[in-house]
């Protein structure tokens, strides 16, 4: 019945707000995983930039303010967390 | 009278930030909140015999009888805080449903979407079976978790026609020490016989593949159509989902044909959405493929890369009022 309220975070706001914090899986890609699994490509990135400055949101403007390069768009909105990794968003859907 | 639009949505939302310029420019009284400041931060109140509903978030009142629109985005869920146990919480939850829920959907306007029917509309198997029911080709399609059936499809598929394998909710995959990434429609080969048993894990969608010959993705707000033509089939990387390379090849605009149009029309309006982001495949014989329709899909990247005004014609929706009726639509060119 949440569902019909509330949805789940954007795939990089996690990460965005709470400094890297994002749920992990509780394992390796095994058989007891779901399928989807078996076919995820993931190439990590390492961080680059510990000190990097991510942005806040603005309640007088309601909007984020990040400085620049923080946040690219593209059908893969991009973003960088406070250690350098970049995050993609959802992707369209 | 100045208009008065609500947004629910998170504090990180790149999507959500230009409507927001948008709707501040031409001084919309704009109040952008998260469900999450909820109950908090965040407080509401509904007088039902004087018919008083009221949203107040730090400094911001809002007389919600006075919105012209509600742009439901991506609200998160309710926080409570350390103070309660699970039980507690639970309760407090529910509660908070039925208020929270009940106060705002009494409101007169304009919604985009009514959560009620936006959870329904982004259900993918009835997506396909009612694009089907309205007329529109979409592929062969198997949604099971059993895999004597996934076996059965293969089989059953032509030699020189393969089986795609795509995640129902945008593929969100984790991994140990990693990000979250996407997982992309796959073709599958024999390698799925090695995995087959995973199929019992979970719902899983396996589609016959489609020759194409470009694809379109169909913005629609309100009724104006903003399709655009994505040259997927350029890039090695690219033909068999779009979203494989960051960089993408733009077709030069192409009207939505008439009869696809009146199906599209047809189809929202059963699912009852004011906004959704709908996917297609042109065959090379030129025949329109539904592929899905996204009811709370992004737009931002369309608007960065080809400058459409995908934010003001959410903010002339919003700002409108009244009830919304699907009608003669408008095709927006780049």
């Amino acid at each position: 019945m949440l569902a019909t309220l509330a949805k789940g975070p954007l795939r990089m706001g996690p990460s965005m707000l709470a400094d890297g914090a994002d749920p992990q899986p509780s394992g390796a890609d095994h058989a007891g995983l779901p399928l989807a699994y078996a076919y995820a490509d993931w190439t990590p990135t390492p961080g680059t930039d510990l000190s990097r400055d991510t942005g806040h949101y603005d309640d007088e403007t309601q909007t984020w303010v990040a400085p620049p390069g923080v946040i690219t768009a593209g059908h893969w909105t991009r973003s960088y967390d406070k250690h350098g990794h970049y995050v993609v968003d959802d992707a369209c859907a | 009278m100045t208009s008065s639009v609500l947004i629910l949505t998170q504090e990180f939302d790149p999507t959500a930030d230009p409507v927001v310029e948008a709707l501040a420019a031409r001084d919309t009284r704009v109040t952008r909140v998260d469900l999450s400041y909820f109950p908090r931060t965040m407080t509401l109140t509904e007088d039902v015999d004087r018919g008083r509903r009221v949203l107040r978030h730090r400094d911001r009142t809002l007389d919600l009888n006075e919105l012209s629109g509600v742009w439901y985005r991506r609200p998160t869920a309710f926080d409570f805080g350390e103070g309660m146990g699970e039980a507690e919480e639970q309760f407090a939850r529910n509660e908070a449903i039925q208020a929270v829920g009940g106060i705002l959907r009494a409101t007169e306007c304009v919604w985009v979407n009514r959560p009620d029917l936006d959870a329904v509309a982004e259900l993918k198997p009835y997506q396909l079976a009612l694009a089907r029911r309205v007329g529109l080709r979409v592929p062969r399609t198997l949604v099971t978790n059993d895999p004597a059936e996934v076996s059965a499809f293969l089989a059953a598929a032509a030699a020189d026609r393969p089986v795609v394998y795509k995640a129902f909710s945008g593929g969100v995959i984790r991994y140990p020490g990693s990000f979250p990434i996407g997982l992309l429609t796959t073709v599958v080969g024999d390698e799925l016989r090695e995995h087959i048993e995973r199929v019992r894990h979970t719902a899983c969608m396996f589609q016959e593949y489609v020759d194409k010959a470009y694809e379109v993705r169909l913005t629609v707000i309100g009724n104006t159509y903003f399709p655009v033509v994505i040259r997927s089939q350029d890039n090695e990387a690219t033909r068999v989902d779009w979203r494989g390379e960051n960089e993408m090849a733009y077709g030069d605009f192409e009207p939505v044909p008439a009869g696809v149009v009146a199906k599209v029309q047809a189809m929202l309006a059963e699912l009852g959405v004011v906004y959704a982001a709908l996917d297609f495949i042109v065959t090379p014989g030129g025949e329109w493929v539904f592929l899905e329709a996204n009811p709370n899909g992004q737009f931002m990247w369309l608007k960065h890369d080809l400058g459409l005004p995908f934010s003001e014609c959410m903010a002339d929706l919003l700002t409108r009022g009244g009830e919304f009726r699907r009608g003669e639509i408008t095709q927006v060119s780049y």
